[in-house]
């Protein structure tokens, strides 16, 4: 993982029910470097938040339908959105409602801009507060992406995807320290995390990808025995978590000793597929 | 390399396997003891990509080895002899 492969610009996601505000909108943010995607509805911005790219900061008109003058969808929209993406900051702004209609909600936003503001004329100065939101974010973001990630890699600090390529790459040297994921990011291998959430398993489990011409190979980190081919990364990881199952299905508790890498495969396996302590 | 080269492999080695929809998982077992898990996927064609590559890698075997499997000259008996030289069974 490095920052280089992260969107190298920030993401701001803008709620604005009316075309041509949001428009204008859109145009002034992408002007000022960031990556800009526009919603005009609720609905929409919560399609965007969990399908497009990683936003880092989100900005809304507070009235977000004009037939109904006592609209404050936008504040709904805040609150939905700080309740499922912690640490997200969202700014309002609104050319309806005054400072004292948006007092009481002020708390689910980082800043507003209410009826008076001219957010026109100010737009440099919210695009300015939007940058600084988005670079926290994505500095928070990356620095829990980090941890997570070494966290991971602690764990199965022992890899063997390809000995011999290991070997290549260090001729004359030791092998060991040729031992290392950029050695073989730059063979053209790929580190991907298979998230727990969505594929039945306790833990999430790292696997190394590499496209092969004819498809896709995946080998579990840390354990060569679990590899399989499929004709795209999804499919290659599904069918070695399908592996981690039927091997599973075979260890019980009175099942026979294990030694050596079978031992090693026992317990990935319980620790990967059972809830633990951890 | 075939998915039937594998399953002679496997009925040399005695490896206790398990069929499924796809995958054939076993267990090289010895004295009772599990020591390498072991597995193919079902198919006529030869093995995609580098898998038979990493089917070798999992018998922790040479190249040479490997053929010497597939080919007959290299027993069970001699096998095990090769992973308790490598520490692999002990």
């Amino acid at each position: 993982m490095s920052a280089t492969a992260l969107t190298p610009t920030p993401v701001v996601l803008i709620v604005e029910d009316n075309r041509r505000a949001l428009d204008l909108r859109l145009e002034a943010f992408s002007d000022a470097g960031f990556t800009a995607i526009g919603a005009q509805s609720v609905d929409a911005a919560m399609r965007e938040m969990r399908s497009g790219p990683a936003v880092d900061v989100v900005v809304t008109d507070i009235r977000l339908d004009d037939s109904k003058p006592e609209d404050k969808s936008g504040v709904d929209l805040a609150r939905h959105i700080k309740a499922n993406y912690r640490d997200m900051p969202v700014a309002g702004y609104s050319a309806v409602f005054g400072d004292s209609d948006v007092e009481g909600d002020r708390d689910v936003f980082d800043s507003v801009w209410p009826k008076g503001s001219n957010v026109i004329a100010q737009i440099d100065e919210i695009i300015a507060k939007c940058l600084d939101y988005a670079l926290v974010t994505r500095k928070d973001r990356h620095e829990t992406a980090f941890v997570v990630h070494d966290r991971l890699l602690r764990r199965h600090e022992q890899t063997y995807p390809d000995i011999e390529l290991m070997r290549e790459l260090s001729p004359g040297g030791d092998p060991a320290a040729a031992r290392n994921d950029s050695a073989l990011g730059e063979a053209g291998y790929r580190l991907k995390l298979v998230e727990a959430k969505g594929n039945g398993l306790a833990q999430p489990v790292i696997v190394w990808l590499l496209d092969t011409g004819d498809g896709i190979d995946a080998e579990v980190y840390g354990q060569p025995a679990l590899y399989a081919h499929g004709a795209t990364d999804t499919l290659a990881i599904a069918s070695v978590v399908e592996l981690m199952r039927l091997y599973a299905a075979e260890i019980g508790p009175d099942s026979m000793e294990a030694v050596g890498p079978a031992l090693s495969l026992t317990e990935f396996l319980r620790d990967r597929l059972h809830a633990t302590d951890d | 390399m075939s998915p039937a080269d594998a399953a002679r492999i496997f009925a040399k080695l005695k490896v206790v396997d398990k069929p499924s929809t796809h995958h054939v998982t076993g267990w090289l077992v010895v004295e009772g003891r599990r020591v390498l898990p072991l597995h193919y996927s079902r198919g006529r064609k030869d093995m995609h990509g580098r898998v038979a590559h990493l089917f070798r890698k999992s018998l922790h075997v040479t190249p040479a080895e490997y053929a010497d499997l597939v080919s007959c000259p290299l027993s069970r008996e001699k096998y095990l002899e090769l992973l308790r030289e490598r520490g692999i069974l002990t």
